[in-house]
């Protein structure tokens, strides 16, 4: 399947979109005109599936599917959503797949028996660029956040990803993952609060 | 599941969304507001800190459109050939600036991501450098072990090292062979030939042999001499 198989199926963009353009150029068969789209939202593509899979090579490979998926499916895109809407969806899609298919699953560090945490703890983070100890010690805590988020439910991990790395309102989100908004609300609530609870005992010095 | 009001009145809170309603109730039951502001912040630094990999030219690969086409970089060059291009890529000439190294570069891609799937393929630690590993095999299998004259940086000391054997050997046959030791006197003959101070040292190894070192300078090699019978150095 080729993006420029068909056009697109209806629907007007809007008028301030500047996807727009590129999305109907490389419909009319430039392909080369998809590389703006590629080169405008790789990163942060990257960074919603590293969130989720936190392999490097595993995260290029999936973006890299995610945006070949969305090319082959441009001419089911309809132009009046956003296309880095669109293409987060299939972002989430190919990812959630290669977690489901993936059977090893890395060992939490975290206990998960571990209770209580009643939301009153702190984690803090001290912001010290010129300082090399306070940075190795930024580099573990962001490896002990990241151990941490690696244990939530995928389900949890995609809202808590897409809120807080993309700081998308709960309305995109659960258009994305096709939840209802309320739905979106209490998976974050809930995946910010184990964090809560997972984070409570690994305060840097 | 759904959230009680307090549990929504905190989650709006913590995403900047509360009202003042939502405020009050979260500070009467006693949630720390700016701990969950900071638990906020930590996560999303934690997920920002990964830095993104490039993943334009793969994907315009795939979807077969070449990023940089060869036969397009040298059609726009008309008056371009192909002497032009190695004189260009050699920086003598009057070359045309035919961009044949970026065109091959660009279709390439970034080759980055490639080492860790052929590190793989080879056995190899992904953070190795692949010349060190070659380098190591063909070592090992060869029995060759690194020789100073041959390296890159010391190739000049090989043409150095066959002018001064040349004039070695011419000495010692303008000298004859005997077991009078030579070093000073081969010294002062062959330093003005190589307009460079020559050392040669004489090692006396027996009553039928001996054995003499040249020495050049510190970076230059080492060349002995020996003799056997005292008929004819080797």
């Amino acid at each position: 399947m080729n993006a420029t198989d068909k056009h697109p199926g209806g629907g007007q963009p809007p008028p301030d979109d500047p996807d727009a353009a590129m999305v109907a150029a490389v419909l009319d068969g430039d392909p080369e005109a998809y590389r703006v789209l590629v080169e405008r939202y790789e990163r942060r593509i990257y960074h919603v599936v590293y969130g989720m899979v936190r392999s490097p090579e595993d995260a290029h490979d999936l973006a890299q599917d995610a945006f070949i998926k969305a090319f082959q499916n441009l001419h089911r895109f309809r132009l009046e959503s956003k296309f880095y809407t669109w293409l987060c969806r299939i972002a989430m899609n190919v990812t959630i797949d290669h977690l489901r298919k993936q059977k090893h699953r890395r060992h939490s560090e975290f206990d998960d028996s571990r209770s209580g945490g009643t939301g009153g703890q702190v984690v803090r983070l001290h912001s010290a660029p010129d300082d090399p100890a306070a940075n190795v010690a930024q580099s573990r805590m962001f490896k002990t956040i990241m151990d941490a988020v690696d244990t939530l439910p995928d389900d949890q991990k995609q809202v808590l990803v897409l809120r807080e790395l993309e700081e998308m309102p709960y309305k995109e989100i659960a258009e994305i993952l096709g939840i209802p908004e309320g739905t979106v609300m209490s998976r974050l609530y809930y995946a910010r609060r184990r964090l809560q609870e997972l984070l409570a005992d690994h305060r840097p010095s | 599941m759904n959230l009680t009001p307090l549990e929504l009145s905190r989650l709006k809170a913590e995403d900047g969304l509360a009202s003042s309603e939502d405020i009050d109730r979260v500070d009467q039951a006693g949630i720390d507001r700016e701990a969950d502001g900071l638990l906020r912040a930590s996560i999303k630094a934690a997920l920002r800190s990964n830095p993104p990999l490039e993943v334009a030219d793969g994907v315009m690969r795939r979807i077969g459109s070449v990023p940089l086409p060869l036969g397009d970089a040298i059609r726009q060059e008309p008056h371009t050939t192909v002497a032009d291009a190695v004189m260009a890529s050699l920086g003598g000439g009057q070359a045309s600036p035919i961009p044949v190294r970026q065109a091959l570069t660009g279709e390439a891609g970034i080759p980055d991501a490639l080492w860790p799937s052929i590190a793989a393929a080879v056995g190899a630690d992904p953070g190795m450098h692949i010349g060190k590993r070659l380098r190591s095999e063909v070592e090992q299998e060869s029995a060759f072990r690194a020789q100073v004259w041959l390296t890159p940086r010391r190739r000049w000391a090989v043409g150095g090292a066959a002018l001064a054997c040349a004039a070695a050997a011419a000495f010692l046959i303008g000298v004859g062979i005997t077991n009078t030791p030579v070093g000073p006197a081969a010294s002062a003959a062959i330093s003005p030939i190589l307009d460079a101070p020559v050392d040669i040292e004489e090692l006396e190894v027996g009553m039928s042999s001996s054995v003499q070192v040249l020495q050049f300078g510190n970076d230059a090699p080492t060349i002995i001499f020996v003799s056997d019978d005292l008929e004819g150095a080797q």
